[in-house]
């Protein structure tokens, strides 16, 4: 059943898919189970074949886009192109992971289709009669809301990274090579240059990991140890009042009600002793490890993980230890 | 230049947000503020008139006595003019409604810009100021953290790719732009400002007079429940005879539990 | 009845609230440990015209009414007492006297710039042997030719060691009591007129206080603020009751810095394995304080709205100032207690609330006069 099928977007950054694609492969296979549809896995063509080596196996079928202009083309056209596709092949369910780019798209798409999108998904169930149940956070996570779409379908869903496990692939797709259209006039948006990570700082409140430390640093000089660990878990240092208030680390890197509220993925607090104004700025992390010599630090109730250890003994083994994974 | 700055007002960022015992709604205290966001875009948009000594700024918003609020925060920042499109306390959960109607009432104006910001942070959505662009069938940058006006009608912006990443991308006008952080510091108002707030009427347009067809104003969505948020579970203690089996159980922690690495 | 702020001044709220949480609050901490005067968010502030808040929009001000005016004082001074003490010197005490008999000359000198926080003003009242007993006054003025020449020593003065003007409280003639009071306008800069030493302060600090010396200093008579001699003390009872009521207006900025402070420590801080705030003893803390600050707030506005109709408010004033400021002095209190040793220590706000507090047995006059004050209106004359 090619129509009523389940569709998995593949979102590619630096000719690599996102890790979330995987998560939302595994995901898309068990709903379209449920429905008893067939599972698609849809892409821009110009990516590698690795990549579409790496998808085989979940998706009964991966579609590859084929037009060279793709790669330069904006959400506006690549909108308009996969809107095209929806409405040819009638998928019943579009997955995507949340994030600027797909975002974009699939809020076009909806334009262009009238059809329902929910962005920061992080829980998707069907029922026994194949209705939809989706569960996302509204005000800052302060709670969650659980939808039902009222609308015939499409549905388009930009999933939250790390909202669903990340499942091997089995079993073998088959492939088939879209030819699309695009007119250089098309083109609007003029992408000049783009300048990656790695020369540019990785912005406090939009890191994914933040590696924050307190006074038990002892003093400025230490914080090359949580920089190098900030850089092997692709995060941002941060620091408590005390340690800006003494010059160690500059202003915009404090954390707390009087700095920067941040909610990564992983915040790492390292002789911080956990005074309220700092947990002000970093409860809603989403996992908190706290590191710290004193089993007694108020930090501990905050976090997810501890580790009784005087700090120093314990960062360069564990950045060695790290260092072993990230080959 | 002529801009126009969608704006939405938002519980304030102290307000009690709590879901209902029975979890059939949601009890947000009525306390609003101009969306973080929409002030950054409200901000940027009043830099692009100083800049360019002349044009105008227009905020625009639709939904109830919250958006009364926002607009009058932008006018007190500096913008020329209010337009308050009327909808209910409660909005629909679907974006595209929003969308829908601004974009409706966006075709009775004029325009070479539209500023909004990235995301409101009551729902997180961040679908509204894409759509719009479709809508009206133009362009947008979205999460822009440098917008700079080249030379004739073309806006030249960095933006934000996510991931640290960032572009440079130029556009024809007329071009929508959502606001990231980091595109500038927002003004505090001047008295001269809160003054005018204060008086402010901003013009009223009826959901009637833009004459949109009722199932546009319909949501695509249906609210079943809302949770509370998961509480934290108690904290574990990653034990090791020594500071090296602690480190490598926090890094296997960090790969296989948190996936940090993955 | 109608107990709602304006939509108005529901905003202005609103506005001044998100100003000082933006630019003073996070600096509060800063400007009572180094104790120094806070020039650059001075002229921040300045820039954005709240000194003019009293006065006609034709000379830049705002021309607030008085309820307007004590969500400002009660909002700032949330944000830093410090500091807030300074700035309503300016927009109040300091310039009062200037803008309601100086000459137009004296305010284009002083007034206007003092509305755009280029010039620091303030009020000398107190002297070494006088504080609420204003009779005893000692400082002079005596005639000399078409000039004053000014003589005495005031202390306690707030801004008083970096003001660019001040409005003294001199007697023409000690023999009258209160009827002899007079205000004077004296500049920077005039012979004679020095800053004394400077006063080290429990709390508020951040504010300049201290000496001001006058010793044969002369002024034109136009300095004179007033129409007539003698009519001083008038003058001060115009204000009197506007000062009262914003002193408590003070009061509950106070109290409301330090509530939100041991409001969210009782959500947080977790003791025998539980939020504090779950525990009974804490709950009706809580639960105190916010009933007294409301009744402390009705007050307060309730006399502002009686100024704003033209009602006599003697009594509401004394009252409100009276009783804002005890509410006040129980907050900060329960709330270093709700902190536990924490709200000993300096690196948390709540011992500075404690601190700070202090200032308002004094500033609008000590609570054994007010009480005596309001006993009198009450009975009413009996000898």
């Amino acid at each position: 059943m090619s129509q009523d099928a389940v569709w998995v977007f593949v979102e590619c950054e630096g000719g690599r898919e996102r890790s979330v694609v995987h998560e939302l492969l595994g995901k898309g296979r068990e709903v379209a189970d449920a429905l008893g549809v067939e599972l698609h896995a849809i892409l821009m063509g110009g990516e590698s074949e690795e990549v579409i080596q790496r998808l085989r196996g979940h998706p009964q079928r991966i579609l590859v886009l084929e037009n060279p202009l793709l790669q330069r083309a904006g959400s506006d056209v690549v909108a308009s192109i996969l809107s095209k596709l929806v409405h040819e092949r009638t998928p019943r369910l579009l997955l995507a992971g949340s994030g600027p780019a797909a975002v974009d798209i699939l809020s076009r798409m909806a334009a262009k289709l009238h059809a329902a999108l929910l962005t920061e998904v992080t829980g998707l169930e069907v029922d026994a009669s194949g209705g939809l149940r989706v569960r996302r956070p509204v005000h800052g996570g302060r709670a969650y809301a659980e939808l039902e779409p009222q609308c015939p379908p499409p549905y388009l869903l930009a999933v939250r990274p790390r909202s669903f496990p990340r499942v091997e692939p089995k079993g073998d797709s088959s492939l088939e090579r879209i030819p699309v259209e695009i007119r250089e006039e098309e083109l609007q948006l003029q992408i000049e240059e783009r300048l990656e990570a790695g020369q540019e700082r990785v912005d406090l409140t939009e890191a994914p990991v933040v590696v924050s430390g307190g006074r038990g640093m002892k003093g400025p000089e230490h914080f090359a140890l949580l920089e190098e660990l900030a850089r092997l878990l692709g995060g941002a240092v941060g620091a408590s009042r005390a340690v800006v208030d003494s010059g160690w680390r500059p202003p915009q890197e404090q954390v707390g009600k009087s700095g920067n509220t941040v909610s990564p993925d992983l915040y790492l607090a390292f002789g911080i002793s956990g005074a309220v104004h700092h947990i002000m700025g970093m409860d809603t992390s989403k996992y908190v490890v706290a590191v710290n010599n004193d089993p007694k630090a108020l930090i501990f109730q905050y976090a997810d993980y501890g580790v009784v250890e005087d700090l120093f003994q314990l960062l360069p083994p564990l950045i060695d230890e790290l260092k072993r994974s990230d080959r | 230049m002529e801009i126009v700055v969608l704006v939405k007002g938002v519980p304030d960022s102290e307000a009690r947000v709590s879901p209902t015992a029975d979890g059939t709604a949601l009890e947000v205290e009525e306390k609003y503020e101009l969306n973080y966001f929409d002030e950054l875009a409200v901000e940027e948009a009043l830099r692009l008139r100083e800049a360019a000594s002349g044009g105008k700024v227009l905020a625009l918003s639709y939904g109830g006595g919250a958006s009364r609020e926002a607009l009058k925060k932008a006018v007190s920042m500096g913008a020329d003019e209010a337009v308050h499109v009327v909808g209910p306390e409660r909005g629909v959960p679907d974006g595209l409604v929003t969308a829908t109607v601004l974009a409706a009432c966006l075709r009775s104006l004029s325009y070479d810009l539209i500023l909004c910001g990235r995301r409101a942070s009551d729902d997180d959505a961040g679908v509204v100021g894409p759509m719009v662009a479709e809508l009206l069938g133009i362009p947008h940058i979205s999460s822009v953290v440098k917008v700079t006006p080249s030379q004739k009608g073309r806006i030249l912006a960095v933006r934000d790719a996510g991931r640290g990443a960032k572009e440079r991308v130029s556009c024809a006008l007329p071009l929508l732009l959502t606001t990231q952080k980091g595109l500038n510091e927002p003004r505090v108002p001047t008295i001269q400002g809160v003054m005018k707030g204060m008086k402010l009427q901003p013009r009223t347009i009826t959901l009637e007079e833009l004459g949109l067809p009722k199932e546009a104003l319909s949501g695509r969505w249906r609210i079943a429940a809302f949770r509370e948020p998961p509480r934290r579970p108690p904290v574990r203690f990653i034990g090791g005879k020594d500071p090296a089996a602690k480190a490598r159980e926090l890094a296997r922690v960090l790969r296989e539990e948190i996936r940090i690495l993955s | 009845m109608d107990f709602q702020l304006t939509e108005q001044q529901e905003f202005f709220r609103k506005i001044i609230a998100e100003t000082v949480d933006r630019i003073i609050l996070p600096r509060a901490q800063k400007i009572d440990e180094s104790d120094e005067f806070p020039w650059e968010l001075w002229r921040e502030f300045a820039q954005l015209g709240y000194m003019g808040l009293r006065y006609p929009e034709e000379i830049g001000g705002m021309n607030a009414d008085k309820v307007t005016s004590m969500i400002f004082y009660e909002e700032i001074t949330r944000g830093s007492v410090g500091f807030a003490q300074s700035v309503i010197m300016n927009i109040l005490m300091g310039t009062h006297f200037l803008y309601r008999f100086g000459s137009e000359e004296i305010k284009k000198r002083c007034l206007y710039p003092a509305i755009r926080g280029e010039k620091i003003a303030t009020i000398c009242f107190t002297e070494d042997q006088s504080g609420s007993d204003l009779a005893a006054t000692r400082t002079t003025a005596t005639r000399d030719g078409e000039d004053w020449i000014l003589n005495g020593t005031k202390m306690w003065i707030t801004n008083g060691p970096i003001c660019d003007f001040a409005t003294v409280l001199a007697t023409t003639d000690p023999s009258k009591g209160m009827k002899g009071l007079n205000f004077f306008l004296v500049e920077k800069g005039t012979p004679g007129f020095s800053p004394g030493q400077v006063i080290h302060k429990l709390g508020c600090r951040g504010t300049v206080t201290g000496e001001l010396i006058l010793d044969h200093v002369r002024v034109p008579s136009e300095n004179l603020l007033g129409e007539e001699v003698d009519k001083g003390v008038v003058y001060l009872g115009e204000i009197l009751n506007e000062i009262r009521t914003m002193t408590g207006a003070m009061a509950l900025g106070i109290a409301r810095a330090a509530y939100q402070e041991g409001l969210e420590y009782s959500r947080r801080r977790v003791a025998f394995g539980r939020p504090i705030g779950t525990y009974q003893l804490i709950r009706a803390k809580i639960a105190e304080m916010a009933t007294e600050m409301e009744a402390a707030r009705l007050l307060v506005y309730y006399s502002a709205w009686r100024m704003d109709q033209g009602l006599d408010c003697r009594r509401e004033a004394a009252m409100a100032k009276l009783f804002a400021t005890e509410v006040c002095l129980k907050v900060v209190d329960e709330v270093t207690r709700i902190y536990g040793a924490n709200g000993f220590a300096q690196e948390y706000a709540p011992q500075r609330h404690f601190r700070d507090a202090r200032f308002l047995l004094y500033g609008g006059g000590t609570h054994e006069i007010l009480k005596d004050f309001i006993g009198r209106q009450i009975i009413g004359r009996l000898d």
